[in-house]
């Protein structure tokens, strides 16, 4: 019984890092987090900027995008910033919505806040050389200046326009056909590898206790399942090592499954990529 | 006597197992604090290295401004002599010499932007607008970097501190870390004195 509390104790040491102490998003350090829209599409237009012929024509050339490219570009629009800045607000909801692929942080994100008359275009790592500072500026000043009226339904259609141009020219033919199908989540390598690492450990010592306990059994008459009083240490036998084994399996299952727990997340259809790294590339503008 | 070794054999066991609390773990988060250290100084370096161009663009049309460019390139070279090693500091003391110098530069750069707003024409200049955006884009960068290294420190923290991972860690040797204290620029913004 002590064998088995001990390894349930142990089994937890083995949950990797990275779950058991999830990093916090970076926006997460407010004591009070803004609500964020949920990640429905690739045009998220929760301040109904955009009217539905236009949500889902946008729509479809991001989703054109991304299949060409790669690249996950979302337009989002909120009624309220909620008193936080556009920039962590951004970042934020890139982090959230796991935009762009793993490993190459191909996500953009246009964040259009009508009410406090900002906008904002956060470039994820990997599109910094294609979207520099510099260039994501100019693009969103010449959107803002452009119709005069700060950034709406159309003026966020050309300035898609523009960000389509310089996307396209860069990452022509890296869209990424191999994607699992929308809807499965994707398992983490790092944590099912850890998972089946402990999986093995686990079993190696539980095949050691079964055949050391079941050798020295072997002499022995058939025995009752429950141990006998004076034999505490010797339950790995015949019928208490089998309700031992039981137990220690059922650690095993929940120490594997243990490893997919995660942060919270939007799992929204277009999850698919894994989420890439954002670094407060991009620029800001307001009108 | 069988049964007193099956007890030490148990409790070996459990010692074993238990000794990888922390042990990987307190490694782990020692080198996640570690990357996010590089990337706060890669950040803070990319400011540095914008102000010779900021200063240079600004110069010319604003030749009255000597003050607030000594203040500036003085603050800058603090900065540069204020090194540190690639290795974020376990001294708490050099950490906030190093954070203190980025504070003045950050400071000395907005008060930079602040007195060029009197000069229109200057502001106008696209040169102007594309290093005012460089220089936003890597504010908000740092901004991250920081946020990021304090949430990195803070796990390592709790690795070192809360049992039973703080066993694993002491057997590495591994002590408490130092982190930032307050974010850039959490002062008042500084009044331009005209």
């Amino acid at each position: 019984m002590a064998i088995a509390a001990a390894l349930c104790c142990a089994v937890p040491t083995f949950a990797p890092y990275r779950a058991a102490h999830a990093a916090p998003a970076v926006s997460q350090s407010r004591l009070e987090a803004p609500t964020y829209p949920a990640h429905t599409g690739p045009v998220v237009d929760a301040a109904h900027l955009l009217s539905a012929v236009q949500q889902e024509q946008l729509a479809q050339r991001l989703r054109r995008l991304r299949e060409e490219t790669g690249v996950q570009l979302v337009v989002a629009t909120v009624p309220a910033l909620q008193d936080e800045p556009i920039e962590s607000f951004a970042l934020a909801l890139c982090e959230q919505w796991r935009l762009g692929r793993k490993g190459q942080d191909d996500g953009v994100l246009l964040l259009v806040a009508p009410t406090e008359k900002r906008a904002r275009i956060e470039v994820g790592y990997g599109l910094e050389d294609v979207l520099p500072d510099i260039v994501a500026n100019q693009l969103l000043a010449a959107a803002v200046a452009d119709s005069g009226r700060g950034l709406d339904g159309a003026a966020i259609g050309h300035l898609v326009t523009a960000l389509e141009l310089r996307l396209r020219a860069a990452r022509k033919g890296q869209g990424d056909t191999s994607a699992a199908p929308p809807g499965l989540p994707q398992l983490d390598p790092e944590i099912s590898a850890w998972g089946g690492v402990a999986g093995i450990v686990l079993l190696g010592f539980v095949l050691l206790w079964a055949s050391w306990g079941r050798r020295r059994m072997q002499a022995q008459p058939f025995r009752p399942l429950r141990p006998e009083p004076g034999a505490r240490g010797r339950f790995v036998g015949q019928g208490g090592g089998g309700g031992a084994l039981r137990f220690i399996l059922l650690a095993l299952l929940n120490s594997i499954g243990r490893g997919q727990g995660r942060g919270p997340r939007d799992n929204g259809p277009d999850d698919r990529g894994g989420g890439g790294g954002f670094g407060g590339g991009g620029a800001s503008g307001r009108w | 006597m069988r049964e007193l070794l099956n007890k030490r054999g148990l409790w070996l066991v459990a010692l074993v197992l238990c000794t990888s609390c922390g042990f990987n773990d307190v490694i782990e988060s020692d080198e996640d604090v570690k990357a996010a250290w590089g990337e706060v100084q890669n950040q803070y370096k990319r400011r540095s290295d914008l102000v010779p161009q900021l200063v240079s663009t600004v110069k010319g049309a604003a030749n009255f401004e000597r003050d607030t460019f000594t203040q500036v390139a003085e603050a800058r070279a603090k900065v540069g002599s204020v090194q540190m090693s690639g290795e974020a500091s376990e001294d708490p003391a050099k950490l906030k010499q190093f954070e203190d110098a980025q504070a003045k530069l950050g400071s000395s750069l907005g008060r930079l932007m602040v007195v060029m707003e009197k000069y229109p024409e200057l502001k106008a200049t696209s040169q102007f607008r594309d290093l005012q955006a460089q220089l936003e884009g890597t504010e908000n960068r740092i901004a991250v970097a920081r946020k990021r290294f304090i949430a990195s420190v803070a796990a390592y923290n709790k690795v070192v501190l809360l049992w039973p991972s703080a066993l694993g860690a002491k057997i590495r040797g591994k002590q408490v870390r130092p982190s930032f204290e307050a974010a850039p620029n959490s002062e008042v913004a500084p009044t331009v004195q005209f």
